[in-house]
């Protein structure tokens, strides 16, 4: 294979994934600190019982959505620093972040149907929630991703 | 695994380093040293064309397939 080719592609994977790290740290900080400003008072809290479980129910998928960048964060940063994609560690990192992503879609849906006693409501929410495809999709990147780390192996294997 | 690399026996009747090799080769000493003690999967026709270019000999003297009771 033509290494120049592999080395600008290598290249252009450290430099992608330096920027999207940066950005998704960055992303995940703010994140944090919109959630940590409310609790402090800063933002009107809901007094109205239904406000008050949306509120719920966007403050869970904030928090899940912070852990989610933060380890998007992680991932890319490592990308960076290796310039390869496929290891057993960064494939375990997508892993989570698909579980995470299921879950984004159905906690906050479920806590929310739960103190408001209506699992319709529940059921409708997970249902249209962007979340449970993309933790899906992630699911499967993270099974390609598994693949490739098996590929990476036996490529570094071969002389 | 049966099959079994005899590149010390070949380096040894030839009268070549590791070293040497590894120059005429273009394979890092670490990784001929791996080739030596059979601890890769697979090797590749390229780095195989250039040590029997640098030895002088076939892929059959250096590569030995050795049956195993299963």
């Amino acid at each position: 294979m033509d290494q120049k080719k592999i080395q600008s592609i290598i290249q252009k994977i450290r430099t992608s994934s330096l920027v999207m790290g940066i950005f998704c740290l960055l992303s995940s900080v703010l994140q944090a600190a919109i959630m940590l400003q409310r609790p402090l008072g800063l933002s009107t809290p809901a007094t109205d019982r239904t406000l008050q479980l949306a509120y719920l129910q966007h403050e869970i998928a904030a928090g899940l959505s912070m852990l989610i960048l933060l380890l998007t964060g992680i991932l890319c940063l490592r990308m960076s620093r290796s310039g390869r994609p496929f290891s057993v560690k960064k494939s375990t990192i997508v892993f989570v972040i698909a579980i995470l992503t299921i879950l984004k879609a159905i906690i906050p849906s479920v806590v929310t149907a739960m103190l408001a006693g209506k699992w319709y409501v529940s059921l409708l929410s997970m249902s249209a929630s962007s979340s449970l495809s993309e933790g899906l999709i992630f699911l499967f990147a993270a099974l390609i991703m598994h693949y490739g780390t098996m590929l990476q192996q036996e490529s570094d294997e071969t002389l | 695994m049966a099959i079994i690399l005899r590149l010390d026996r070949v380096m040894a009747d030839r009268k070549m380093s590791l070293n040497e090799l590894s120059e005429k080769v273009g394979v890092s000493n670490v990784n001929l040293s791996k080739l030596k003690t059979g601890k890769v999967s697979a090797i590749r026709f390229s780095t195989l064309n250039a040590i029997c270019l640098a030895l002088h000999c076939q892929p059959g003297d250096i590569l030995e397939f050795v049956e195993e009771a299963e």
